[in-house]
């Protein structure tokens, strides 16, 4: 499994849940870092969203060896995964994005959910780690 | 045992024939009730004991429909083990979609309790740990529909919910107890 951060920002750029995953054995201390360059990488994904039919954009932006991909929903939430160095095929991340997708609609169909409030229900958690392990 | 069968039988044909609405306009339109109530009362029992009560409105004008659209001949009700089996095969049925088991009679044959799994009402939800330990019963207004339902049949009953999946449990229960049998009462003319 890749060292990878990813990320779920709401409407109005705020986060709504994240979840950092490291190659084992390594110890990283690049979490701001991390986050900094996603935040950054805001910029491209709204210059790109207009060029394409698709909700899942490949890879966005890249820095040094970080290289970002980005999924939108129809609602304007973004879906962002750094890579740190190896990366995943377009493929297996556009069907990681997808089945994310699925687990989001069904967040935003709970009644108690309140739109764009971070996520913190420990059921999205064991299913989002799943689905990483499945995928990346 | 072939009663029960019978009552299947009516409830699904019942089943058939009823008026349809999509689940999740009906999962939507109580989440978003509860979660108001929630906001309104600010008080979890409040609003358990809010939800019981609009089921109970519920309840009264629900049976006029049941006895309407089942054709109630087929499966009368003699005894309060009659009722109960008739809830769980033909009521939930038509109006929910599912069957129930009836479990846990007592002794006196005057509570049991209604199992069952599946809950169209809790689709998508989940409860947050706070309503958990505070004691929402999300589903409450099922144990209001219940008793307003039997009220206008001439039974008194209280019915609680004991178990539901939100909150942890495999399956939902709801515990139904015959408190008595109203009787009509004609008033003398003074």
């Amino acid at each position: 499994m890749p060292a990878a951060y990813f990320v779920i920002v709401g409407k109005e750029d705020c986060p709504l849940y994240e979840l950092e995953f490291t190659a084992q054995g390594r110890k990283e201390d690049q979490s701001q870092l991390k986050q900094f360059i996603l935040h950054a990488s805001l910029d491209v994904v709204e210059e790109l969203q207009w060029g394409s039919k698709e909700l899942f954009l490949k890879s966005v932006d890249k820095f040094n060896n970080f290289s970002i991909s980005a999924y939108l929903t129809a609602g304007y939430v973004r879906f962002l995964i750094l890579f740190d160095g190896e990366r995943k095929s377009d493929d297996s991340i556009k069907q990681f994005f997808t089945e994310v997708h699925e687990l989001w609609v069904k967040i935003q169909l709970n009644p108690f959910y309140e739109l764009n409030a971070t996520i913190d229900s420990p059921s999205f958690e064991s299913k989002i780690k799943q689905l990483v392990n499945r995928y990346l | 045992m072939s009663n029960i069968a019978k009552l299947q039988k009516v409830g699904d044909s019942t089943f058939g024939r009823i008026e349809k609405i999509n689940s999740e306009l009906l999962t939507m339109t109580y989440g978003s009730l509860v979660t108001q109530l929630l906001r309104d009362f600010e008080d979890t029992d409040a609003v358990n004991k809010q939800l019981e009560k609009m089921g109970h409105k519920i309840g009264v004008r629900l049976i006029e429909e049941y006895m309407a659209k089942s054709n109630p001949s087929a499966g009368s009700c003699k005894e309060f083990k009659d009722t109960a089996e008739a809830i769980a095969k033909v009521g939930f049925k038509m109006f929910l979609g599912f069957n129930a088991q009836v479990t846990s009679w007592n002794q006196e044959q005057t509570q049991f309790s209604l199992v069952f799994q599946e809950n169209p009402l809790n689709d998508f939800v989940e409860l947050p740990e706070r309503l958990k330990t505070e004691g929402l019963f999300y589903s409450n207004l099922l144990c209001g529909v219940i008793r307003g339902a039997l009220e206008m049949v001439q039974m008194r009953v209280e019915c609680i919910f004991v178990k539901c999946p939100l909150r942890g449990d495999d399956v939902s229960e709801i515990k139904v107890t015959l408190i008595d049998y109203l009787k009509e009462i004609v008033l003398e003319d003074e």
